[in-house]
C-alpha cells in the first residue's frame, strides 16, 4: 500500500454530502487489513456500503460514485471482447475497402461507360473517410451489383474471372461488415436497456427516484460553487434538471432539528430532587417527594405551501420541505396545508387542491401555545409588480393566523433583491420573510423559535 | 491499530441454529434464524470494529430477532433495551433511586433502621439501578446489546448516547463513579425509519438494510421453522403469500405496510392446525385467515376486488 486505497472514492462521497470523517476511513482500512472486502469487487462495495452508507438515499449516491470510479464488474470482460471484436471489424473493414476499391477500378477499366465513373469516385472517397456511418458501407457493395447485372446482360461472354471473384469478395465482405455493425448496435441497445437497472436494488427500497438522489449531489456542488463565487447564475450544472434546489435534504433535516421548545408539561412523573430537599428543609421532615413533569419538545409546525402558478418551479423544493419536516417528527398534529397564491377561506390537504377545509376549522384545532407556522410562497415576487388585492388578502390572513399560532415565518424561494417594489416587499413588512437558502431557512427557524429582531413588535 | 490484533476473535456465521423446542436463558422458545450472507458480514464487521450496527428494514423482517440469534450462536448474554417514546438515554445506563434514598433517610432519622442497613445507606452505589448498557459495560465478557426501535424516542435521544457508544464509558452523576466497559459490547440498533436519526449518530454506526427475503429463501426459512410440515403445503402457502405481497406492492407503490415474514409465519401456524389436504384446499380457495395478513379495511376491500378480477 504505497498510496491510500479508495481515497478518491472517499473524498467524492464526502463532497457529495455524506457525513464521513477520518475515523470512517480508518475503519475501512482496519477492515481491509482484517481481510474484509478483499475477495472481489462486490465484497469491497459491500464493505464500503456497510461502513459509509447510512440510508437508502445515500446508497444510490454511493453506487453512482463506485460505478464511476471502480467501474462495473462487466467492464473488464467487455473490454477484452471488445478488443477482439475491434480487430475483427478492422480486418473486415479493410477487406471490404480493398474489395470495393479493386472492384471499382476493375469496373472502370473494363466497362468504359460514363455512368459507372460516377461510382468510382464515391468508392475512392471511402478510404479517406473512416466509414463509421451505416449507409455508406451498405450502399457501396450494393451499388456495383446492379451495374454488374446491367453489364451482364449486355456482354455475358467477356466476364473475366478475376472480376467475378472480386465482386463476390466485395459483396460478402460488405455484407459481413453490415452484419457485424448491426450485431454491435443491437448489443449496445441491449446494454443501454439493462444499464439503468443495475444500480437499482432488487427490493424497492427508496421512495425517491434515482434522479432526485443525483440532484442532491449536484445541488451540493452547485451550492459550493455559488457560495465560493459571487452568487452568479449557476453554470450548466442545472441544465439537466428544471428543479431549483438551493438547500439539500441533509441541510433541511439539520435545520429542522433546531426547531424545538422544551417545556415541562403533562403528568408529574420525574422527581424534582432540589424542590424535595427544599421542602424537607422547610418542614424538617419529608412529607412526600415533589414531582414535576418531564421536559418534552412542544413545538408543532404548521407548514403552509403555495402550489401551482408561479410556484411550479419550486414544487420539488416544497415537497422536500414537507418531507424532511415530517420525517424529522416536527409536524406534530398541525401538518401541511396547501393554497394557491394566497389562502382565502379554505386551505387544502393535498397539493392538487382536492380536499378543502375551511381555515376556521383548521385554526380551531391548533394548540396555540405549541404551533408555529411557516409559509412557503413567492408572495408575488416571481411575477413582480404590485397586486394590492393580494397584499390585502394576505395581510388579513396573516392577522388571523397570528392569533392562533405562536410565531409565523415566511420562506420565499425568490431571491431577496427581487422582492423590492413587488407584492412580496409589502408583505415582508408585516411578517419576517426569508430567502429559501440555507441561511434563510436558518433565520426562519430562529424566527419560529421567537428569536428574531422583527418579532419584537408583535 | 496494534490492539486490533489482540481482540478476542468472535465470528458470527448464521449457521448455528437452535433445535426445535430449545429454550433460551429466560425460558423463551428459540427459533432458527437464517440471515443472508450480507447481514452476517455486517454483523461480523460490527463485532470486529466494535461499532454499533444500525439495522433498518420493513417491519417484521427479523431485525430484532437477529440479536437473539447472534447471542445464541456466540454463547453470550443479551441485554435488550426496548425504547419507548418517553425513554431517555440515561435510562439505558442507570437510574438513580432517589426516592428510595429519601425514604431510607427518613427511616434512619426516626431510628427505624439497623446498623447494617445504615451502613448500606452510606454506600452511594446502593441506589444505582443499572440499565442494559450499564450492565453490558460491567460484564467481563462481551455482551450483545439490542437497542430496539430507537426512532420511537425523542429526536435528541440518539445524540445523548454518542459519547457512551463511542468511548464505551460513562459517569454516574449522583455518585461520581466512572464506569468503563471491560469488554466492548456488540451493539445492535433497530429502527423502523419513522424518524430520521441525527447525522452525528449515524456517523458512528455501521448501517445495514435488512432486505426482504426472496421467494426461495422464504421457502427455505419456512422449512427450517416447520420441519414437520410438508414441502407441498409450505410451497403453496409461500406462493399464495408471495402473490398477495406482489399485488400489494403493485397497488400501493410501497406507500403502506406490506405483509412481512413474521406475518407469514403466524399465518402458516394458523393454517397448520388443519390436516394437510384441508389446508391445501383452503389455500386454493378464498384467502384463509385474512385477518392475519390484511391489517386494514382498505386491504380487505382491495383484496376482495382482486379476487373478483382474478
Amino acid at each position: 500500500m504505497d498510496d491510500l486505497p479508495l481515497l478518491e472514492l472517499f473524498t467524492r462521497l464526502q463532497q457529495a454530502g455524506l457525513p464521513l470523517g477520518v475515523d470512517d476511513y480508518q475503519s475501512m482500512l482496519q477492515a481491509l487489513q482484517a481481510g474484509y472486502g478483499l475477495p472481489d469487487r462486490a465484497a469491497l462495495a459491500r464493505l464500503c456500503r456497510i461502513l459509509w452508507v447510512k440510508s437508502v438515499e445515500e446508497k444510490y449516491i454511493f453506487d453512482y460514485h463506485f460505478e464511476q470510479l471502480i467501474g462495473s464488474e462487466t467492464v473488464p470482460q467487455t473490454q477484452a471482447s471488445n478488443v477482439n471484436q475491434n480487430q475483427a471489424i478492422q480486418l473486415v473493414r479493410f477487406a471490404t475497402l480493398v474489395g470495393v476499391l479493386v472492384l471499382g477500378v476493375g469496373l472502370a477499366l473494363w466497362v468504359t461507360r460514363p455512368k459507372n465513373q460516377v461510382s468510382v469516385p464515391s468508392a475512392t472517397i471511402l478510404p479517406t473517410t473512416v466509414p463509421e456511418k451505416l449507409p455508406s458501407p451498405v450502399q457501396q457493395p450494393v451499388v456495383p451489383t446492379p451495374t454488374a447485372q446491367i453489364t451482364q446482360k449486355k456482354s455475358q461472354i467477356n466476364w473475366p474471372a478475376w472480376l467475378i471473384f472480386l465482386l463476390i469478395l466485395a459483396v460478402t465482405s460488405g455484407s459481413l461488415w453490415l452484419l457485424r455493425l448491426l450485431m454491435k448496435r443491437r448489443a449496445q441497445n441491449n446494454h443501454l436497456q439493462t444499464e439503468p437497472s443495475k444500480p437499482i436494488p432488487t427490493a424497492t427500497l427508496a421512495s425517491e427516484p434515482f434522479r432526485n438522489i443525483k440532484d442532491e449531489v449536484q445541488v451540493a456542488q452547485a451550492i459550493r460553487q455559488v457560495t465560493s463565487g459571487n452568487g452568479e447564475v449557476l453554470g450548466d450544472r442545472f441544465l439537466f434538471s428544471t428543479d431549483y434546489l438551493p438547500v439539500t435534504q441533509r441541510q433541511m433535516k439539520q435545520m429542522w432539528r433546531h426547531l424545538r421548545r422544551l417545556t415541562k408539561e403533562g403528568i408529574a412523573t420525574e422527581l424534582d430532587i432540589e424542590a424535595t430537599v427544599n421542602q424537607i428543609g422547610c418542614y424538617g421532615m419529608m412529607l412526600e417527594p415533589v414531582l414535576s413533569p418531564a421536559r418534552v419538545n412542544r413545538t408543532e409546525l404548521l407548514l403552509l405551501i403555495d402550489q401551482d402558478g408561479s410556484m411550479v418551479p419550486f414544487h420539488s423544493l416544497s415537497v422536500r420541505l414537507g418531507h424532511t419536516a415530517s420525517r424529522g417528527g416536527q409536524l406534530g398534529a398541525a401538518g401541511i396545508y396547501y393554497f394557491h397564491n394566497c389562502p382565502v377561506g379554505y386551505l387544502y390537504h393535498d397539493p392538487l387542491h382536492q380536499k378543502a377545509e375551511p381555515i376556521e376549522n383548521i385554526f380551531a384545532r391548533l394548540r396555540q401555545n405549541r404551533v408555529v407556522a411557516l409559509i412557503f410562497s413567492d408572495a408575488g415576487a416571481a411575477r413582480g409588480g404590485l397586486n394590492s388585492e393580494r397584499i390585502e388578502f394576505t395581510e388579513a390572513f396573516l392577522k388571523q393566523l397570528k392569533q392562533h399560532v405562536r410565531y409565523v415565518a415566511w420562506l420565499n424561494p425568490i431571491p431577496k433583491k427581487r422582492w423590492l417594489g413587488t407584492t412580496a416587499g409589502e408583505i415582508a413588512a408585516s411578517v419576517p420573510m426569508f430567502e429559501a437558502t440555507r441561511e434563510g431557512l436558518d433565520s426562519a427557524i430562529n424566527a419560529l423559535r421567537g428569536r428574531h429582531s422583527s418579532l419584537q413588535n408583535f | 491499530m496494534v490492539e486490533v490484533l489482540d481482540r478476542q476473535f468472535l465470528e458470527y456465521t448464521g449457521k448455528v441454529q437452535p433445535h426445535l423446542g430449545e429454550r433460551g436463558a429466560n425460558g423463551q422458545l428459540l427459533y432458527p434464524y437464517l440471515p443472508n450472507p450480507e447481514l452476517v458480514e455486517a454483523v461480523n464487521l460490527a463485532i470486529y470494529l466494535e461499532r454499533p450496527l444500525l439495522l433498518k428494514g420493513e417491519p417484521g423482517c427479523g431485525k430484532t430477532l437477529l440479536a437473539s440469534a447472534v447471542t445464541y450462536e456466540l454463547g453470550l448474554n443479551l441485554e435488550a433495551w426496548y425504547v419507548k417514546s418517553t425513554s431517555r438515554a440515561r435510562d439505558g445506563l442507570y437510574t438513580y433511586d432517589a426516592v428510595g434514598r429519601l425514604r431510607d433517610a427518613q427511616l434512619a432519622a426516626s431510628d427505624r433502621l439497623t446498623a447494617e442497613q445504615i451502613q448500606r445507606l452510606d454506600n452511594p452505589t446502593t441506589y444505582v439501578r443499572w440499565g442494559p448498557l450499564g450492565r453490558a459495560f460491567q460484564s467481563k465478557q462481551r455482551t450483545v446489546v439490542l437497542i430496539d426501535e430507537i426512532d420511537k424516542a425523542d429526536i435528541d435521544f440518539p445524540n445523548d448516547l454518542l459519547l457512551e457508544l463511542d468511548q464505551k464509558r460513562f459517569i454516574v452523576d449522583e455518585t461520581g463513579q466512572e464506569i468503563e466497559a471491560k469488554a466492548a459490547p456488540i451493539v445492535l440498533i433497530t429502527s423502523n425509519d419513522e424518524k430520521d436519526l441525527p447525522d452525528a449518530f449515524l456517523r458512528r454506526c455501521l448501517f445495514h438494510y435488512v432486505e426482504f427475503p426472496s421467494r426461495e429463501r422464504l421457502i427455505y426459512i419456512m422449512n427450517a421453522l416447520f420441519p414437520k410440515a410438508s414441502e407441498l403445503l409450505i410451497n403453496q402457502a409461500v406462493e399464495r403469500f408471495w402473490e398477495l405481497r406482489e399485488e400489494m406492492k403493485k397497488n400501493q407503490g410501497g406507500a403502506t405496510k406490506k405483509i412481512s415474514t413474521s406475518e407469514l409465519i403466524d399465518w402458516f401456524k394458523a393454517l397448520r392446525r388443519y390436516p394437510e389436504d384441508e389446508a391445501l384446499a383452503k389455500l386454493n380457495g378464498k384467502l384463509p385467515y385474512p385477518g392475519v395478513l390484511l391489517k386494514s379495511w382498505e386491504d380487505h376491500i382491495r383484496y376482495l376486488k382482486l379476487k373478483n378480477n382474478g
